[in-house]
């Protein structure tokens, strides 16, 4: 019988995108953060493309330049694998990678109310925009509030309470906020 | 081609200006600027550029490694529409 889970306990580290050799193995795009992960990795969970979830045992793992190969327990010769195609592979949040100080998985951070230093709300986190910077996107009543997640705009960061507290909020600026004239600055 | 040494980094004289400006008065105030050609110096350092992406202005806190990029590296002009982020073993450092 296999094991079931809500999906809300799960996340997301790979998707299954094409079959790999004859014997069953499969080649899986990583979308985490660790793709070294799956070298340690013994079972995780399989979402196929028709929703069904269950638990699988990784026999070997390898990691290629075009993604991680992995062979899968049961999965026997290249139609099994093809029939894969399109399914993700996920790990319960109790088994994610434990991150350093400062860091903090974006699942968790999303929906956390941003509070000033008094305490009072300014908004709900909505987005984490991603490149060289990371930056919060905070949903205000008044529109959207971007913060770059450095410490000096941005002080404790609480998962469990669910709530980041921004520095010196009232000097930020709107981002959709524009200066009187085309060009011109702000001042 | 690189640009000549001779000439030294591109910086927009209105936004080194206000810069030196805020420097001077020891004030720290996000900037708005549509700059992204300019090229990041020094005296950027610890401040807060609000950097056009093409829509929204993007806040580009200055750290010391950033010196010698321009700005628009900062502010991405282009959004991943792929997997999401929110559901994948993916994480924010806080710097």
């Amino acid at each position: 019988m296999p094991e079931l889970r809500e999906p809300d306990d799960l996340v997301l580290i790979g998707a299954v995108v094409a079959a790999h050799g004859l014997q069953g193995g499969v080649r899986v795009e990583p979308l985490t953060d660790f793709p070294e992960r799956f070298l340690e990795l013994e079972s995780c969970f399989l979402r196929r493309a028709d929703g069904g979830i269950e638990r699988v045992k990784l026999k070997r793992c390898k990691i290629a330049p075009n993604g991680v190969l992995l062979n899968l327990e049961g999965l026997k010769s290249r139609n099994d694998a093809e029939l894969l195609r399109g399914a993700t592979l996920l790990v319960a949040k109790e088994e994610r990678v434990e991150l350093p100080d400062d860091s903090f998985y974006i699942g968790d951070l999303i929906g956390c109310s941003a509070i000033d230093e008094q305490g009072r709300e300014i908004g709900k986190l909505a987005d984490v925009i991603r490149g060289g910077q990371d930056i919060l996107s905070i949903e205000t009543g008044q529109g959207e509030l971007l913060v770059p997640f450095v410490r000096e705009w941005v002080g404790d960061v609480h998962v469990q309470n669910r709530t980041i507290v921004i520095l010196n909020s009232a000097t930020l600026i709107s981002s959709e906020e524009i200066p009187p004239a085309l060009g011109e600055s702000d001042d | 081609m690189a640009r000549s040494l001779k000439k030294g980094p591109y910086i927009d004289p209105r936004l080194e200006m206000r810069i030196q400006q805020m420097n001077e008065r020891s004030e720290k105030k996000v900037l708005k600027t549509w700059s992204r050609r300019s090229v990041i110096s020094p005296d950027f350092v610890g401040h807060t550029l609000a950097v056009h992406n093409g829509r929204k202005f993007l806040p580009v806190y200055v750290t010391e490694n950033m010196v010698g990029h321009k700005l628009g590296e900062f502010a991405p002009t282009r959004t991943f529409k792929g997997h999401t982020e929110k559901k994948a073993e993916a994480a924010a450092r806080k710097k």
